[in-house]
């Protein structure tokens, strides 16, 4: 498995812990008012601590199991896994975006438009780490 | 399921003629990781011409002496 593998299923993990999480503290918040909360500074704040703790103990573990293939630079393969699965993560972004804007322009409610762009972000970036192991497996 | 390359290729078995060359040996004389140099021997991955080219150079022979098209 190489490291840039490794280093997807460490952001997958980061992702699932925090986004679930944040989506945890905005159901929570939405069970008390019985509304659409506001965005919630400190859960977010709260939930890139949670990423940025859990990708440097991840990466950190993954690279003493192979220190060489971390150092490694990225090759031809690498670059073109990159570039394949942020394509299409961007595109899905795009795409989520836009049924973003339409519900709220459907519902009139500028926080549920702001959590929907949030976790449009969250679901576009676990689309390009699960395409980048995907592409790796399976070939690109 | 990704879709194979129809490029075809004998890297392993020349790798394996050129006294037991490694994986990671062919994979720095080329400039790519061992990885990539396994995912070119399971065909998941065609390299870029420049990569073909090296390859064969190493091996000293000829492109098509180490890609095949098995296409339409």
């Amino acid at each position: 498995m190489t490291f840039q593998e490794k280093s997807a299923w460490v952001m997958i993990l980061a992702l699932a812990i925090s986004g679930g999480f944040y989506t945890a503290s905005i159901y929570g918040a939405a069970i008390a008012l019985q509304d659409i909360p506001p965005p919630n500074g400190i859960g977010m704040g709260s939930a890139v601590v949670i990423i940025v703790a859990v990708a440097i103990f991840g990466h950190a573990v993954a690279a003493i199991g192979n220190p060489a293939d971390a150092n490694a630079p990225e090759d031809e393969r690498d670059r073109l896994v990159v570039w394949r699965s942020g394509n299409l993560s961007g595109a899905l972004l795009g795409v989520l975006c836009i049924l973003s804007i339409f519900a709220y322009a459907v519902v009139q409610h500028g926080h549920m438009m702001f959590h929907a762009i949030v976790f449009s972000l969250v679901i576009s970036q676990l689309a390009e780490y699960a395409l980048t192991i995907w592409y790796y497996r399976r070939g690109v | 399921m990704a879709k194979r390359p129809p490029i075809t290729n004998r890297v392993k078995e020349l790798r394996e003629a050129h006294e037991q060359m490694s994986q990671s040996a062919l994979a720095k004389e080329i400039g790519v990781t061992r990885q990539t140099v396994i995912a070119i021997e399971q065909g998941k991955y065609s390299p870029s011409l420049e990569s073909a080219f090296r390859i064969a150079r190493v091996f000293g022979v000829g492109l098509e002496d180490v890609f095949g098209w098995d296409g339409d």
